[in-house]
């Protein structure tokens, strides 16, 4: 590798980590500040107490369907987002990667794969289907690793 | 509303802001420098004996690799225009699809949730297995359907 090459690259480089860190932090600032005002209020007791049957089998707490729900409809930093005001354990934070990583801003990905020719209701259906069945599957695994 | 409640909250953002920045920029530097190198090309190469059986052909491997790698966004890029040249066959873009759709930008995806405190191995192996699976279940569906009724 050339001086040159690798000053395009490390340029390159730079470029890319300050633009995924600039998406990031727009969409991380607003969402971790409207979360943690939640979590300090009786709602997040509601939507926890609600949503907690259902999210226990992911080995997630009630207040976590918040994360997964921006995860769902926005983005990867939306679920972090979320997620972070709630002190999560690794295993929690894992779960959520993944189950967000598989299913993640469907409206703008289901608009992309549209264009293919695969209808978008089709992979929207699909990735939740599958990104539940991740998390209840990696849930399990846990318990039987780590206990 | 209480105003500590808030500081508290928009400080917690910054925080988290930051941490994110200085883990993020290295790991993208370096990997922007894995892309180029020849090691990168020739795990490539390595790859597409795995995706193989799962019915890809090797022009669909290009854009499959791609948006696993890359992201959605290139990957499709790719994906559309080959699908518009009618370089893949129906089979290969429902295939490609259907695995890109649950497993793409993986890198910088896993990536994130560890700079957070998440296992990267669990994240990236239950994604790429769980993808592969149900792409094989679609590739036997559709052989199975193609070979009564031929598109």
């Amino acid at each position: 590798m050339t001086a040159n090459e690798f000053q395009i690259h490390l340029q390159k480089g730079l470029k890319d980590g300050l633009s995924v860190s600039f998406k990031l932090i727009k969409t991380i600032i607003p969402f971790y500040i409207v979360v943690d005002i939640i979590n300090h209020t009786q709602t997040a007791n509601y939507i926890g107490s609600i949503f907690s049957p259902i999210m226990s089998i992911f080995g997630l707490t009630g207040k976590m369907s918040l994360a997964l729900i921006s995860g769902y409809t926005v983005n990867l930093y939306a679920a972090i987002a979320a997620l972070m005001p709630l002190y999560p354990n690794w295993r929690e934070v894992t779960i959520v990667g993944l189950m967000s990583g598989i299913s993640h801003n469907l409206i703008i990905e289901g608009a992309v794969l549209h264009k293919t020719g695969i209808n978008a209701f089709f992979t929207v259906v699909l990735r939740i289907a599958v990104s539940f069945a991740a998390g209840i599957i990696l849930n399990l695994l846990f318990r039987v690793v780590y206990g | 509303m209480d105003s500590t409640l808030f500081v508290h909250a928009v400080e917690g953002s910054l925080r988290l802001s930051i941490k994110l920045i200085l883990i993020i920029v290295p790991l993208m530097v370096a990997y922007e420098f894995l892309e180029n190198s020849k090691i990168f090309k020739k795990t490539l190469d390595f790859l597409y004996i795995f995706i193989k059986p799962l019915g890809f052909s090797k022009q669909a491997s290009i854009s499959m690799l791609t948006g696993i790698f890359l992201g959605i966004a290139y990957g499709s890029g790719i994906l559309i225009s080959q699908s518009e040249q009618n370089k893949l066959s129906k089979l290969d873009v429902v295939l490609t699809a259907v695995f890109l759709s649950m497993c793409h930008a993986v890198i910088e995806d896993t990536l994130v949730f560890v700079a957070i405190g998440g296992n990267g191995f669990y994240i990236l192996g239950t994604r790429i297995i769980i993808a592969g699976i149900m792409t094989y279940a679609f590739y036997r569906y559709f052989k199975y359907k193609t070979k009564d009724n031929p598109v």
